[in-house]
């Protein structure tokens, strides 16, 4: 998986592409705790490119969403498809994250 | 402790020091379960759904791939053993199938899991001869510290509305597989939070396969009871 991060203040992009599983979601966790550390609380994660989910990345979305909303954070998920949202509605994951159809959509905060 | 401990606590009657008799048919497959989403948590398996793409026939019946993907001892002899099966099989197998097959060793998991518990004192076990030849076992709480902490963390993860991390998420599910949420709140909180308990438990796919098979058992006992 690749993890193109960049600023859009006030958010916090990561882009992820290619598949997620165990090792990439470890991956990930570096990233966003590092990120954490850092002081960033607002996050969009733009999942267009990405093509694979397994538990692994699933309990880190999970493990960043909770992180954060106890931290007085947020993060949002933009461009949700394919299989990816196909496992996010068996999941119920939807229903706890705020999702945009697009980039744009997500990174405006008020 | 480890899912299958606390899990296998949830299901007792402690007065009494058994199993209670509405979890005796679900518990095998419920420990299996447990073993499955502890080694998931530690990073030792992963579950994915890609033959949804593969064969969408397949779909309504079983999804969930389970694959090992750390073969590192977690420190937990239980566990480890578990671990050591799983790699016996190269491909990804349904997760459903090792539910089936750690089922079945469902006994030799209750003592092993009963003993480890007794080696942490938590539960205290005690032998008793039944009839001249055979003994049965009882069960009986030595330390509730940590069971009451779960139940009450429990309580207070449905009925508020924070967001669990992973561990919790599965806790939810163990909960649930054992009736735990009939106890802890009153019918009408129950009433209230039933759809985010069932959200909640949702979110772990090792879990989802876990209920689905204890729903199917508990499906055909009730219909082999009917009458006619």
């Amino acid at each position: 998986m690749q993890i193109i991060c960049n600023k859009h203040a006030p958010a916090f992009v990561m882009a992820l592409s290619g598949r997620m599983d165990r090792i990439a979601a470890m991956e990930f966790d570096k990233a966003f705790t590092e990120l954490m550390k850092n002081g960033e609380r607002c996050f969009v994660v733009d999942l267009k490119g990405l093509e694979y989910i397994s538990s692994a990345g699933l309990r880190s979305l999970l493990s960043a969403n909770q992180q954060l909303k106890a931290g007085n954070g947020q993060i949002r998920l933009c461009n949700v498809g394919g299989l990816v949202k196909e496992v996010f509605v068996i999941s119920g994951f939807e229903s706890l994250f705020s999702m945009y159809n697009s980039y744009a959509a997500a990174v405006k905060f008020k | 402790m480890n899912f299958a401990e606390i899990l296998f606590l949830l299901a007792l009657d402690t007065k009494q020091g058994i199993v209670r008799p509405e979890m005796e048919r679900s518990l095998d497959y419920a420990l299996a379960g447990a073993l499955l989403m502890d080694l998931a948590i530690q990073n030792r398996v992963d579950t994915d759904m890609t033959c949804i793409r593969h064969d969408p026939k397949e779909e309504s019946r079983d999804p969930l791939l389970l694959r090992v993907v750390g073969k590192s001892p977690t420190g937990d002899g239980l566990l480890d053993e578990a671990l050591k099966e799983l790699q016996y099989k190269s491909d990804p197998r349904p997760t459903r199938e090792w539910l089936t097959h750690f089922s079945e060793e469902g006994k030799m998991i209750r003592a092993r899991v009963a003993e480890q518990l007794a080696a942490s004192k938590v539960l205290e076990i005690k032998e008793e001869k039944k009839l001249i030849f055979f003994k049965t076992r009882r069960y009986f709480l030595a330390d509730s510290n940590g069971l009451d902490a779960i139940k009450s963390r429990m309580r207070e993860l449905v009925l508020g509305d924070e967001i669990p991390d992973p561990r919790e998420v599965v806790l939810v599910g163990i909960a649930n597989s054992c009736g735990l949420f009939d106890e802890l709140l009153s019918a009408e909180d129950l009433a209230r939070v039933r759809p985010r308990i069932n959200a909640l438990r949702k979110l772990d796919l090792i879990g989802q396969a876990m209920t689905q098979i204890i729903r199917e058992i508990e499906h055909t006992i009730s219909t082999e009871m009917r009458p006619g």
